[in-house]
């Protein structure tokens, strides 16, 4: 009689799918293990950032290294440990071997930053045989994805032909794209290109406006070149103070003709009276 | 006044009054009970539908592409052990596609009607099989609420009033045969409502302990802070078939070129 009772409770209402289908729990138990497994790297991820930070990269990079057997695809956790070894960041020694093996695995999931270093260790051949066409491919996958860096460097391939036939309207196209992004060294390459005509027509003001930017983003040779068109007048009004102002940051971070330049204006009376300071 | 035909009512009488009133009570209860069972199975099936729709097929097409990297790899290998993880890996691609393209994938969005609630609760409080009285009355009972059920989750008001007609019409519903013969009845239907509510609760809990409803809680965590989760599952696992199709298609291209 009880079984029977229990047998005829259990009846009634029909049946849920949420429980009776034998593969779709499974499916179910795989996205929430998934997501456990995610949130777990995560976390380590984060740690090891704090870790970096604090510059402690050994714990940072033990972190790393727990977060990626949480979720090997984690294509962060996977720059971020294949960094540390390009750098030998945390690790006994620099590994480019290592470096390529996890950057390639974030590269190739789309991860742009590790497709520019991986175009980097391509052309300068970082642990790996240098392959120009290679690297292009790399910059131009981060560039096109909007890493400026990227842009810069595929610029520069083909400014100078490498990888790829030499196309000085390509070049532009990309050094101005980077440069609009905010990357400092597309923005002085721009600036030399307005400056001394090539590739595009002369054009000093455009040539100080793409100093400028760079200059403020604290590139030494724009924060020269853009010295020197103060100094000179050109593309701007003659101004000996800003032009002494700019070769001092320039100087400052070890420009050698900021330097020099920087010695001459205070001979000629341009600019605070300061000598002790240049003469070091 | 009218002291003389107040009809008094025997022990047996008081009692049986007593427990119809309990039972009434519990019947109540009851509907109320098996109304939101039947709701958070909707809910829950129906997030399932999404679930299996948007990231249960991923996950059979990424079993799909492992298998057929097993497969590449006992060819290559040609050892017992790899000829066993393919055969196991086609295995499971098939099972999860089965579960992914199944019936449980077609369920869609719940929202019943105030109506249609009102008439199910009237249907489990009446017709509710833990009511039944004897074997026939039981079976009657349970073909009534399996089709109530089914009503239910279409939305069917129109079936769900036919089923409480037909209920109130068939013989079963009389009642009567003496006053302790209705008390051993009333006392048998509370123990076995006491014993269903028992059950819903468990029910409950072993629905909410499952992983589709953990899923369902996730997703609207993350929605409240304007994330889709479903989405970034989703997206996770087109990274990964990505991953698994860039690694087959190197590995045959690799078996062709010896």
């Amino acid at each position: 009689m009880s079984n029977e009772d229990e047998k005829a409770t259990g009846l009634v209402p029909s049946p849920s799918s949420a429980l009776s289908h034998v593969g779709t729990t499974s499916l179910a138990q795989r996205g929430m293990q998934d997501l456990i497994a995610r949130a777990e790297a995560e976390q380590w991820c984060e740690q090891g950032r704090i870790f970096q930070r604090q510059e402690k990269y050994v714990e940072a990079v033990e972190c790393f290294r727990r977060g990626l057997q949480f979720d090997p695809n984690h294509e962060y956790l996977q720059f971020l440990i294949g960094s540390a070894y390009y750098q030998g960041n945390g690790l006994p020694e620099r590994d480019y071997t290592q470096a390529r093996f996890w950057l390639s695995k974030a590269a190739e999931q789309g991860h742009a930053a590790s497709q520019a270093i991986l175009g980097i260790m391509y052309e300068w051949s970082f642990g790996v045989q240098q392959d120009y066409a290679q690297a292009l491919e790399w910059y131009r996958k981060a560039a096109e994805q909007g890493h400026p860096g990227a842009g810069y460097l595929l610029g520069c391939c083909y400014w100078e032909g490498r990888g790829v036939l030499q196309n000085h309207e390509q070049a532009l196209a990309w050094f101005r794209k980077a440069a609009e992004l905010g990357d400092a060294s597309a923005q002085f390459n721009l600036g030399v290109m307005y400056g001394f005509g090539r590739g595009v027509p002369q054009d000093d003001a455009e040539a100080v406006s793409w100093y400028r930017k760079a200059a403020e983003l604290g590139n030494a040779s724009a924060q020269f070149n853009l010295g020197v068109m103060y100094h000179s007048g050109q593309g701007v009004p003659q101004d000996g103070a800003e032009a002494v102002s700019w070769y001092r940051k320039a100087a400052e971070q070890g420009h050698a003709g900021a330097a020099n330049n920087l010695a001459v204006c205070y001979e000629k009376g341009l600019g605070p009276q300061d000598h002790a300071q240049v003469a070091e | 006044m009218n002291a003389e035909i107040v009809c008094r009512l025997s022990p047996e009488e008081e009692e049986l009054a007593k427990k119809r009133n309990e039972l009434a009570l519990l019947q109540t209860e009851l509907a109320e009970r098996e109304l939101y069972l039947a709701n958070l199975r909707a809910d829950l099936s129906a997030f399932e539908g999404r679930y299996l729709r948007e990231v249960g097929v991923l996950y059979a097409e990424l079993d799909d592409w492992s298998a057929r990297i097993a497969k590449v790899v006992a060819e290559e290998e040609g050892t017992v052990e790899a000829r066993a993880a393919a055969t196991k890996a086609r295995a499971q691609a098939e099972e999860s596609y089965s579960a992914a393209h199944g019936e449980a994938a077609r369920a869609i969005e719940f929202t019943p009607s105030p109506e249609l609630k009102k008439l199910y609760r009237d249907v489990a409080k009446r017709v509710h099989p833990d009511l039944a009285t004897d074997g026939a009355d039981r079976a009657e009972r349970e073909r009534l609420m399996a089709e109530a059920n089914r009503a239910y989750q279409q939305g069917d008001v129109d079936a769900l009033r036919r089923i409480l007609e037909e209920y109130e019409s068939s013989p079963e519903s009389v009642q009567g045969t003496g006053v302790a013969a209705d008390l051993v009845r009333v006392i048998r239907q509370i123990k076995q409502l006491q014993k269903r509510i028992v059950q819903i609760e468990l029910e409950i809990t072993s629905l909410g302990a499952s992983d589709i409803a953990k899923l369902k809680v996730k997703a609207e965590d993350v929605s409240n802070q304007g994330r889709n989760l479903l989405a970034e599952m989703a997206q996770d696992l087109k990274r990964r078939i990505d991953h698994e199709r860039r690694r087959f298609e190197s590995l045959s291209a690799k078996e062709r070129t010896p």
